[in-house]
């Protein structure tokens, strides 16, 4: 039985918001001043990558100026041994970040002095925050402790997710190339 | 601590809707797709219906996935306020 064209809109008009829906991904991405700039080489290619395998969804939506603009950043700071731990959230049109950049503020040849961090807190892109936290206190044990976890469980899992995603978006995108070439 | 154990529960429940069998949950199908699948049903055929579930399928997937990138915001901006709120008490 042939499709009708209003069955075909529906469909395709479906189709087209869980694409963009699922063309949003978030990224859980550790760097360093040496790192910083592979990571964003990394990131760019993948979201080049996302923008070529949903064109025609971005065409739908008239989405290619801002797509071309959406360039991504990641915070950084003027220090030699910081490390960046960053929630990135990139779709077609934005992209954003929320996290922490820390450092130590000096290196301690006694080890009888207790070590020191100055961290950086950002939310969606934006610096809220800087303090000074001491070794012993709460909340640098909170900062070691949620980098452990973050390295080991959160960013693995978030890559798993990830492909599983990437995997659905290919699917949608297939389904809506079949249906505008009928 | 407190935070951590919010992290451990939500790789738990991760896992666990992960791990889930898709075909448990075909009953639970989504709204969306089901809206469309009845509207359009009427006057389709065999393919439309295979495409659907095809569709339906996909759409319950993609709801747990997104599930799962709301959690990751929220325990990021936890974890960041708690950080703040303990610098302001050890201040």
């Amino acid at each position: 039985m042939k499709r009708d064209d209003k069955n075909k809109n529906i469909l395709l008009k479906l189709l087209l918001e869980e694409a963009r829906s699922l063309a949003n991904f978030n990224y859980l991405v550790s760097y360093t001043l040496t790192t910083r700039d592979k990571q964003l080489d990394q990131q760019e290619r993948w979201r080049k990558h996302i923008l070529k395998a949903t064109k025609e969804m971005i065409l739908y939506y008239k989405l290619e100026q801002q797509a071309t603009n959406n360039l991504i950043k990641l915070p950084s700071i003027v220090a030699s041994n910081y490390e960046g731990l960053f929630l990135l959230n990139v779709n077609v049109t934005t992209n954003k970040c929320s996290g922490f950049i820390y450092t130590f503020t000096k290196y301690k040849n006694d080890k009888k002095e207790k070590k020191e961090i100055i961290v950086y807190i950002y939310k969606e892109g934006e610096l809220i925050q800087t303090m000074v936290v001491k070794e012993g206190s709460k909340a640098y044990e909170l900062v070691f402790e949620y980098r452990k976890v973050f390295e080991k469980q959160l960013a693995p899992m978030r890559e798993r997710i990830n492909r599983m995603q990437y995997k659905l978006l290919l699917e949608i995108m297939y389904l809506i190339k079949k249906y505008l070439r009928q | 601590m407190k935070k951590l154990n919010l992290i451990a529960n939500f790789i738990v429940d991760v896992i666990q809707i992960l791990n889930e069998d898709v075909s448990q949950s075909e009953q639970k199908s989504s709204k969306k797709a089901v809206e469309n699948k009845s509207e359009i049903n009427e006057e389709t055929g065999e393919e439309d219906t295979r495409d659907l579930n095809v569709i339906s399928d996909l759409l319950k997937q993609h709801e747990k996935l997104q599930k799962t990138s709301e959690e990751d915001l929220k325990i990021m901006n936890s974890f960041l306020d708690s950080l703040v709120n303990l610098s302001d008490d050890e201040a």
